[in-house]
């Protein structure tokens, strides 16, 4: 049977046409997602008629806006079935990495203590843990990965010791689209006594997560790339463990009681949200939650692994294309052409409208394992159909063509 | 080696694939840059399409080996090579190499926003040559 895209969403989403009105084919969703119009008009209610400060104002307005920013932590937290004060807001899934690092790290990491990575992570989930090691003279180890690119787990099985203290691995691949088994992860983790942190940037988009079920103990993501704006993200760590992470950056908001004999902090989550929050992305990350938990996760998946499959589907039937990743790669399909430069292959699809990645996808060890400086990359989101998978193909065609 | 000029006229005369195909065999014709010149010292910055530069002088002009991994990004190099190869540091250093590729329509290839070599090579071309002159 062949499955059929079935989301409509072009409309919502202003975003999608190039300066003279025509289409313009977005498969770059991975890198950041376009915006819908209920995200763009939330954010412009808050940045305007209902701006104001949050947790301090004795005016209803801030009153009002504390609230919003209140309301959007639960949003963000059943997004992803956590609880509210589970939640930090953070400037991007990057920054909520760095806290644990900082945070946690500084706390439960000492010399001689392992970590493991994989060799698919983005540089975000690598350069904290090797900054932390170097702290603090700890070991990072790396687990391999099967032929078709998934996170081995069965090689994570047996490299996994006592002295391993954290687990850090991507939920979803932003190269290869491969899907991890988080359940399965964490056990493992649990079982030598480690916690897991997963980097769920690439799945919250696309598949249905709920923490709790996964079993994680940190969970990191970031708003943009689910359809909400940039400059915002969050933490999920589960309650007693953030309930016992020092604070990491000083500031207003993140105390109890300020002396210069002895400052006092503010209980988790607001402990680590020093300064005036960004109050307005928060506002409008909430908004994108609900935008794609009325859609259904669900019904993204199959969406978009409809799309995948159309997509490889077609790469298959050029001979000369090498395509990475397994079958069922979540959302991003990466390529490569024989004797065409990625870049050349994007240089030449932007003068066609379609907008594909080009490059080392900020994960330069899976590069080197991969043996390519670069991939092609087409990435999928609510709005993509497979006119855009067409436009794709016919621009691949095209740059065979003039390379032929 | 070609001038500008000249690749100018037969460019103009071109359109679309035609266009792309004579920057290929541009970056093909260009001056074989030996492999281990190719070092992190002279890759220029950039994010998916490698450039490297690696810049020699002879009696007081200008020669450069350049090279990269992108054939379209090379036949770009192979432009900017044009413009610049054997003429005196103090013209180098008082071109303005990106007008001077306007003609070509590649704004969205030397744009400063993307993140790729050729801006970078033509800063570091001109940066060599006012080191030059300054030493």
């Amino acid at each position: 049977m062949t499955m059929t895209a079935t989301i409509s969403r072009k409309a919502d989403f202003p975003g999608l046409l190039t300066p003279d009105g025509q289409p313009w084919h977005y498969l770059d969703s991975a890198a950041t997602a376009q915006k819908p119009q209920a995200v763009i008009d939330a954010a412009t209610r808050a940045l305007g008629v209902d701006y104001a400060t949050v947790h301090r104002g004795v005016y209803a307005r801030s009153a009002e806006m504390t609230l919003a920013y209140e309301a959007a932590r639960r949003r963000v937290a059943k997004f992803i079935g956590g609880q509210e004060d589970e939640i930090v807001f953070t400037r991007g899934a990057t920054e909520a990495i760095n806290l644990v690092s900082y945070s946690w790290g500084e706390a439960n990491i000492a010399a001689g203590d392992r970590i493991l990575l994989s060799t698919l992570e983005h540089h975000s989930n690598i350069v904290p843990w090797q900054l932390l090691a170097e702290r603090k003279g700890a070991h990072i180890d790396v687990c391999p990965l099967t032929d078709d690119g998934r996170i081995d787990l069965e090689a994570a099985r047996e490299m996994l010791t006592s002295a391993h203290k954290l687990v850090a691995l991507a939920h979803v691949s932003n190269v290869l689209g491969s899907v991890l088994d988080v359940q399965r992860a964490a056990e493992l983790a649990h079982a030598v006594g480690a916690k897991i942190l997963v980097d769920g940037c690439q799945a919250v988009p696309r598949l249905p997560v709920d923490v709790v079920a996964l079993d994680c103990d940190f969970y990191a993501f970031s708003a943009h790339k689910l359809y909400g704006p940039t400059g915002v993200g969050a933490l999920w760590a589960r309650a007693d463990i953030l309930a016992a992470m020092p604070p990491w950056q000083g500031g207003g908001a993140m105390i109890d009681k300020v002396t210069f004999a002895r400052t006092t902090y503010a209980p988790a989550p607001q402990r680590f949200e020093a300064g005036t929050p960004a109050i307005v992305e928060a506002v409008a990350f909430g908004a994108a939650c609900d935008y794609v938990a009325e859609i259904g996760l669900e019904a993204i998946h199959a969406h978009e692994a409809a799309l995948v499959a159309k997509t490889r589907e077609a790469l298959r039937s050029m001979n000369d294309v090498t395509i990475f990743g397994p079958e069922d790669s979540a959302g991003i399909v990466s390529f490569a052409i024989d004797g065409i430069h990625p870049h050349d292959l994007g240089t030449i699809l932007d003068e066609e409208n379609v907008a594909i990645r080009a490059g080392h996808h900020c994960a330069q060890p899976l590069m080197d394992h991969l043996g390519v400086p670069a991939t092609a990359r087409a990435s999928f989101g609510i709005y993509s159909d497979e006119e855009d998978v067409a436009a794709l193909v016919r621009g691949i065609e095209r740059t065979k063509r003039i390379f032929g | 080696m070609r001038s500008l000029e000249d690749i100018l006229e037969e460019y103009e005369f071109l359109e679309g694939d035609e266009r792309y195909r004579l920057l290929i065999e541009l970056g093909r014709e260009l001056e074989e840059m030996p492999q281990p010149l190719k070092t992190d010292a002279t890759l220029v910055r950039g994010c998916s399409a490698q450039v490297w530069v690696y810049p020699t002088e002879q009696d007081g002009r200008l020669h450069f080996l350049a090279d990269s991994n992108a054939a379209i990004t090379k036949g770009i190099v192979a432009l900017v090579i044009s413009a610049v190869q054997d003429r005196p540091a103090s013209e180098v250093a008082a071109m303005d190499v990106t007008a001077a590729l306007e003609p070509f329509e590649l704004r969205n290839q030397l744009s400063s926003n993307r993140t790729q070599g050729i801006p970078n090579m033509i800063a570091l071309v001109q940066e060599h040559a006012t080191r030059i002159l300054g030493a």
